[in-house]
């Protein structure tokens, strides 16, 4: 509320007390402590320029992230996805991000390699692979969710998991691409390599929050799975 | 922010009573003609009233979308090497730093491509057993897609590691349920969407300083792989690169 009028109409002849007084200044003090709106600017200015603005004034990214090669065999700082059912997360850098929000919506997002290879070359076809997603603050933000697994949908049956026939000799050329069934594949995001973003927009309560990348590694079968090259961070849109 | 001091009963009626409470309201630099920023309420200031907090300040009208994101709208294209996927070239050098005439501290980028195919020969001989060259195997057959940026005094771009991405074909699956892996089986089609995110901020140059001038999204071939295995080529094609400098505090929670 900016328009303001005296509050005492202070005449001549009336006795003078000290409350009249006090209150018509404190009608102006009081709006010029913390309520001035835009009432008290003139509509067409130009009032602010962007250095005037504080760095947080409209919004504020928190990022962790680690560089990571993807080259084989090194695997250093790859994180390593246990052959266990139910949602994992990790610690460190670009994996886990512990932040504290003023409280607004806030654009969540994480970045990464997904590697499905041990280094060792194997006539295995990928698959039966793993559901990635955002956790916040304990919890797995479904939004953000990547991957399947319905086995009533997803066909997961090969032949010594391999994607394609050993010998294609007895297979006529006409014939080759259907006779070239039954590889292992389906199922969550497979595949010996695979770059994967989540991203999800959540209002965010003010305090400290745990930001996370959660990987489920469906029915925990797939063995030598890894998140490597990675990156979370969110922008708080304040306002 | 504005005081007063309450003007207490018994206390003389005088000019100097009445002047230091004007003084307090409205004297030099003090009051109503020193306002701070903490004396306006939040929403106080139109949205005309208020600077863009994208981009740069130096830009003051709000900038076309060509300053933010370029677009690789094209048709396939076949490579079997390295290459630059997409560029994209702010209208002016960026200053990462709060403190400069840019007011910006970070840049947000979203790159995408579509990576179309892998056509790949195979012919691998492991524990003795010679796999059949028709068989796609994804452990020797990837790319490596990544971004790099350059500064006004980088003499070479500048990968960033974080942004690592590698790439296997996979498997195509018709609605048959049948696994197709594409014709005489070393064409493997594969329309795989590679999205890297990431927040380019003057750390990511330190060593070298300068301004932002280009994000570019880069194909490489691996260097690990085996060209007596894999003679690849890679078809590529629709990709889109976005920078948005942001007016932002920035935090590493590292």
């Amino acid at each position: 509320m900016a328009w303001k009028y005296p509050k005492y109409d202070i005449r001549n002849g009336y006795v003078v007390d000290v409350d009249p007084i006090n209150d018509n200044f404190l009608a102006v003090v009081n709006e010029v402590s913390g309520s001035l709106n835009e009432h008290n600017f003139e509509a067409d200015s130009t009032a602010l320029t962007r250095d005037q603005l504080a760095e947080d004034a409209a919004m504020h990214m928190h990022i962790s992230r680690k560089d990571v090669t993807t080259s084989l065999p090194v695997k250093s700082n790859w994180l390593s996805v246990a052959q266990q059912d139910g949602w994992q997360t990790f610690s460190g850098a670009g994996a886990k991000m512990d932040f504290d929000s003023t409280g607004a919506m806030t654009w969540l997002c994480a970045s990464f390699q997904l590697m499905d290879t041990g280094g060792v070359i194997t006539k295995r076809q990928k698959g039966f692979g793993v559901l990635v997603a955002l956790r916040l603050d304990g919890a797995v933000i479904y939004d953000s969710l990547l991957g399947s697994g319905d086995s009533g949908t997803d066909f997961f049956n090969g032949f010594e998991n391999r994607a394609g026939r050993l010998s294609m000799g007895s297979v006529s050329s006409a014939n080759r691409q259907d006779k070239q069934s039954t590889p292992y594949g389906g199922g969550g995001l497979a595949g010996a390599r695979l770059p994967v973003c989540v991203d999800a927009m959540v209002e965010l309560t003010p305090g400290p929050h745990t930001l996370e990348i959660a990987v489920r590694n469906i029915m925990g079968h797939s063995e030598n799975v890894y998140v490597t090259a990675r990156e979370l961070f969110a922008l708080e849109l304040i306002r | 922010m504005a005081t007063y001091k309450y003007l207490e009963t018994g206390t003389n009626f005088n000019a100097s009573e009445l002047n230091l409470r004007f003084d307090q309201v409205i004297g030099t630099n003090k009051g109503l003609n020193a306002i701070k920023l903490e004396d306006c309420a939040l929403g106080a200031f139109r949205h005309n009233m208020l600077p863009r907090v994208i981009h740069s300040s130096d830009l003051t009208v709000m900038p076309p979308s060509r300053d933010f994101a370029t677009e690789r709208n094209v048709g396939f294209g076949v490579t079997t090497s390295s290459l630059d996927i997409i560029t994209h070239e702010f209208p002016s050098p960026l200053s990462l730093d709060m403190d400069s005439d840019d007011n910006v501290s970070s840049v947000v980028v979203l790159a995408n491509v579509l990576i179309n195919n892998f056509k790949t020969k195979l012919e691998i001989v492991e524990s003795g057993e010679v796999i059949d060259k028709l068989k796609p195997n994804e452990d020797v057959n990837y790319i490596e897609i990544f971004l790099e940026i350059e500064t006004t005094e980088t003499p070479t771009p500048i990968a960033l590691a974080r942004t690592n991405r590698a790439l296997s074909p996979r498997v195509t699956i018709d609605s048959s349920s049948n696994f197709c892996i594409g014709f005489d089986g070393v064409d493997l089609d594969t329309f795989q969407d590679v999205s890297i995110r990431t927040v380019i901020t003057a750390d990511d140059f330190a060593a070298w300083g300068g301004k932002l001038t280009h994000v570019r999204l880069k194909l490489r071939k691996p260097t690990a792989l085996d060209k007596a295995v894999v003679s690849q080529s890679v078809t590529h094609s629709k990709s889109n690169i976005t920078a948005i400098p942001l007016h932002a505090k920035v935090t590493s929670e590292d």
